[in-house]
């Protein structure tokens, strides 16, 4: 303080005004020397004035000139000085950080446990930054994407309706609103002959303004015309995706012309897009093929002209100077006439415009869930990070209160010693960042393999990099985290009074309690996060081996003799085929097939109208068409009656299953087997009853389902089947022959998803996966760092109170006891915590509801386990320090300091 | 030739700073220096004087200290930083070269034939 107020009056001269005044000084002294001379040369003093005036020269220029003139010096002056203090506070600084290293080196346990502790908390935040950016915040690969908009029409049920191709006309044409508007369908599995070879391939749809608005120039060839997406049906021409290009078609430049083959229709090749662009589906697919969005009902897809139609996004790029409220407002007008060529009618009818940025809407609903998961996570790890970390400098500052005392003592500045604790734990943060940062690389690869491969065997499009945004978010948390827990060290340090710590023999200040809360909060945020954790991993047990159906020892294929365009009858003869063919392969047990629309073990989206009357046929149900023998491959139990037979075929009566649900709606209390069922008005006699066997989620009503025989009903439009073929064995072992052998039947029928049916119903629940994976990670390591923590609270303890312990067991008490009492304190600590936290968890567990199938969220056996998991970790922790404590040699102790 | 000869522009500085490498003085003192030296025959303003120290300041050839002449004034003291010496030394020699130089061109004779 006494130096700053010193340093005030040096430069006070550097005002102007008293700049001003020494310079007249300066100028009043000469004048009076020059007077004084005159006079004494016999002038008279008012001519010596007037002579010593004259003599001057212009005074008024002059003071003008000095008065600039000591301005310019005095700014260089203060100029030199901030240069010199900066130039101190610099060489602090760096005696600062050589100091933190060198303490560091010397508590090498310290430091690591801290670093690692940092490290695993950042690298979880980060992790869940990184995907909450992808689906959310990062903005479109292309220039001036924060000008890049979607334009919706929000329904009532929290949905967004898209508008059309129309509507992206009307849109287009509101130029003082968009200058560029480009409509885009993505992405749709289509079969495309590519030089003689079938392939699957996701196709978007766009119009030719899609790729001038993200900026990309082809390289290869050129992108759609306009006149080529303007009107329907006209322009066959497509654009592949570079790595497309590269692997089929070796990166052979003469592509532009040649033909490929889409649902029989024939089109140009007449670009390649630039290595790396895959669109912009992110959370759906990487975007393999490019068509123009008038040649939709070409290949099956999209709109039909004049019929109303919200099949496509609009990505479009606001007018220079209008923000996205004034757009809003803008097309608020279009509203009726939009939703009306969206939907048909005009209840859509407020048009919002969101900016372009991360994945399409609808995969941030989907996505929205887990990443609010990942990062609550993220943040408890976070909390007990920090509350280890603050624990942790806590006691290293109380055992290091000599030292601090003595440098306090010997004239350090307060400040000084404070600054010095804060850039340690600037190193500290540093270091952990650093860590945290690497680790997230592996952790947000790990998040990523959980969405790269989706259950029908394709290949997700999930970019989760490691860009500015997500570095500067990891910066941010180092920096809030070394202010979270370096001030408090540094706070305490600021109350140590030098004379009574050195006066004192004990190592550390006598003020810091044991921080028991710390250890309460760490063990709560521990038991909440690994309720969840069991919770949802009994979960996905009961999914795997889900009720009512057997997944081991189950081979799926799917054959799709659709995209080679045969017709319903061929479909069929191929179907039958390729069935005996697999019933011939060693090691296969039964094989049977069900229609594929959806998967063989999952709801079907065909819904028909039953009843039990012809006129009663109210019941909305869901339609599966199976093959003989279907349930006994799945091991299903038939509860009544009997499964469909080769005998129930074309030509034999109409029968049909249904699920016990449909079967209590269709014949409430009596045999439901036997009796007449009425579907869409044709009469159907039901032969047997099945459990209902559909996975569901902890919530979800049940969806009755009735079965009807594969062979009785002709080959729908998707005419292909899907195989369950049941083996001895592992399944995976039988894939590749069943592949092999299907192809054989006939090659130019493409087949797909072949993979166990294990696998498929794991990867159909990849947000339950990865929630439950990482909220194991996190419950595992929540619960390492609230034991180590635990631990160092009871160790210090120890140290701290070796003296009295060591009268205690002089006096004649058992080690035994002391260490009990130890573990008393502790395990009470614990105790408050693990029922704290479980209270907590049986508050927040619903929200994993939608991810729990067959346990309610308060399953009591998750928690007991979860309970018990965390006492069992506390206890250990809490007793080996105790132990040491009941072997202290009481002799030793006294003497000891 | 005895009457008034005006300073040359920039040779002001150098003669400031020459008497200054006599000792510290203050502004009139340095004045007074100039008359004795040049036999009074420097026509000089005395404001130009005061310039020339506030500019050689600035530049940090020189260095100013408050204090009280020996009249009991308060006047500014005046005295060379090691930089002002080392530039007083440099000016003085360019300039005795290059009088010496036109010296040589004037005093030559008529073009020999």
């Amino acid at each position: 303080m006494r130096r700053r107020f010193r340093r005030l009056f040096r430069h006070l001269p550097n005002r102007l005004d008293l700049l001003e005044h020494e310079i007249d000084d300066e100028i009043a002294s000469h004048l009076a020397e020059r007077i004084e001379r005159l006079e004494r040369r016999g002038l008279s003093p008012d001519e010596a004035r007037v002579e010593a005036v004259r003599r001057f020269g212009d005074l008024a220029a002059a003071r003008r000139q000095l008065t600039q003139s000591a301005r310019r010096r005095a700014v260089n002056v203060r100029a030199r000085e901030r240069a010199e203090e900066m130039k101190a506070m610099i060489h602090g600084l760096k005696q600062d950080a050589r100091l933190a290293l060198r303490t560091l080196r010397l508590h090498k346990a310290f430091a690591v446990a801290t670093v690692a502790t940092l490290g695993l908390a950042i690298a979880a935040a980060v992790t869940a930054f990184s995907f909450a950016d992808a689906i959310f915040l990062r903005p479109l690969p292309a220039p001036a994407a924060h000008r890049l908009v979607n334009v919706y029409l929000p329904k009532s049920n929290g949905r967004y309706g898209l508008v059309g191709p129309a509507g992206v006309a009307l849109l287009r044409d509101q130029h003082e609103v968009f200058d560029r508007a480009a409509a885009e369908e993505c992405c749709y599995v289509k079969f495309v002959r590519e030089r003689g070879a079938l392939d699957q391939r996701f196709a978007a749809l766009v119009s030719a303004e899609f790729f001038p608005l993200l900026g990309v120039t082809p390289a290869l060839g050129r992108f759609f015309r306009a006149d080529e997406t303007s009107r329907p049906g006209s322009e066959p021409v497509t654009i592949l995706n570079y790595d497309v290009w590269q692997r089929t078609f070796g990166g052979d430049p003469r592509v532009l012309g040649e033909h490929v083959t889409i649902s029989g229709q024939d089109f140009t090749i007449v670009g390649v897009a630039p290595e790396g662009f895959d669109g912009i589906g992110v959370g759906r697919a990487k975007s393999e093929i490019w068509l123009p969005i008038t040649m939709a009902s070409s290949v099956g897809l999209g709109c039909r002209p004049g019929v109303p139609c919200d099949e496509s996004d609009v990505l479009a790029r606001l007018a220079p100077g209008v923000s996205i409220a004034r757009a809003t407002a803008r097309i608020q007008s279009l509203g009726r006439e939009l939703s009306r060529l969206s939907i048909g009618d005009d209840s859509l009818r407020r048009p919002v415009v969101l900016p372009a940025s991360g994945a399409l809407v609808a995969t941030k609903r989907e996505y929205s869930p887990l990443a609010r998961l990942l990062g609550a996570i993220a943040a408890l790890l976070m909390v007990i990070a920090c509350a280890n970390l603050s624990g942790l400098l806590v006691v290293r500052g109380t055992a290091r209160g000599r030292e601090i005392a003595l440098r306090l003592a010997l004239g350090a500045h307060r400040l000084r010693v404070m600054q010095q604790l804060l850039v340690e734990s600037g190193a500290l943060a540093f270091l952990g960042a650093t860590l945290g940062l690497l680790l997230s690389l592996w952790t947000s690869r790990a998040l990523m393999g959980f969405f790269v491969v989706d259950s029908e065997g394709f290949e997700n499009y999930f970019p989760i990099a490691l860009d500015a945004r997500v570095l500067w978010f990891a910066v941010g948390i180092a920096l809030v985290t070394t202010l979270a827990f370096g001030l408090l060290p540094a706070f305490l340090t600021a109350r140590v009074e030098p004379a009574e710590v050195l006066k004192s023999g004990t190592p550390g200040t006598g003020r810091a309690r044991p921080r028991y809360e710390l250890v309460a909060i760490q063990v709560a945020l521990t038991s909440t996060l690994l309720s969840g954790a069991v919770l949802l991993a009994r979960s996905f047990t009961h999914l795997l081996h889900a009720q009512r159906f057997d997944a081991a020892h189950v081979a799926l294929i799917r054959v799709r003799p659709q995209a080679a365009q045969y017709d319903s009858i061929r479909s069929a003869r191929y179907v039958h085929e390729v069935a005996d063919r697999i019933a011939a392969l060693p090691g296969v047990e039964r094989v049977a097939f069900a229609r594929g629309v959806g998967f063989v073990w999952g709801s079907s989206p065909v819904e028909v109208n039953v009843g039990p009357s012809r006129t009663d046929t109210a019941s909305h149900v869901e339609a599966h068409f199976v093959s003989s023998g279907f349930f006994g491959t799945l091991r299903i139990v038939v509860l009544a009656g009997r499964e469909f037979t080769a005998a129930d075929g074309p030509d034999a009566p109409l029968v049909a299953m249904v699920s016990e649900t449909l079967a209590r709606t269709l014949s409430p209390g009596a045999d439901v087997v036997g009796r007449t069922m009425y579907v869409e008005g044709k009469a159907f006699r039901v032969i047997g009853v099945v459990p209902d066997y559909l996975v569901r989620m902890a919530g979800e009503r049940i969806a009755p389902m009735a079965f009807f025989s594969f062979w009785q009903h002709a080959l729908g439009p998707e005419g292909d089947a899907r195989f369950a073929v049941r083996v001895h064995g592992d399944p995976s072992g039988v894939l590749s022959s069943l592949r092999t052998a299907v192809h054989a039947v006939d090659p130019a029928v493409p087949v797909a998803e072949v993979m166990t049916l294990e696998e498929q119903v794991d990867k159909s629940y990849p947000q339950i996966r990865l929630g439950q994976t990482v909220l194991s990670a996190a419950g595992g390591l929540a619960l390492l760092l609230s034991a180590i923590g635990l631990y160092g609270v009871i160790a210090f303890l120890v140290t701290r109170r070796t003296r009295e312990i060591g009268v205690r067991i002089a006096l004649g008490a058992l080690p035994s006891r002391v260490a009990g009492a130890l573990i008393g304190d502790g395990m009470i600590a614990v105790s408050a915590g693990i029922v704290a936290g479980l209270t907590g968890a049986w508050v927040l567990t619903h929200v994993l509801s939608a991810w729990l199938v067959g346990v309610s969220p308060h399953d009591p056996l998750a928690f007991a386990i979860a309970g018990g998991l965390v006492g069992a970790a506390s206890l250990v922790a809490c007793t080996i320090p105790a132990r040491r404590a009941g072997r202290i040699d009481p002799v030793v102790a006294l003497r000891s300091e | 030739m005895s009457e008034l000869m005006p300073v040359l522009k920039g040779n002001l500085d150098m003669l400031v700073l020459k008497a200054l490498s006599w000792g510290e003085m203050h502004g009139f003192e340095i004045l007074d220096w100039l008359e004795q030296r040049s036999g009074g025959r420097l026509d000089v303003d005395d404001s130009a004087v005061y310039q020339a120290l506030h500019r050689l300041e600035e530049r940090d050839l020189i260095r100013a200290e408050w204090g009280v002449s020996d009249k009991n004034r308060k006047v500014r003291f005046y005295r060379l930083t090691a930089g002002g010496r080392a530039h007083l030394r440099t000016e003085a020699s360019r300039w005795s070269a290059y009088a010496e130089l036109l010296l040589g061109i004037m005093s030559g004779d008529r073009k020999p034939a």
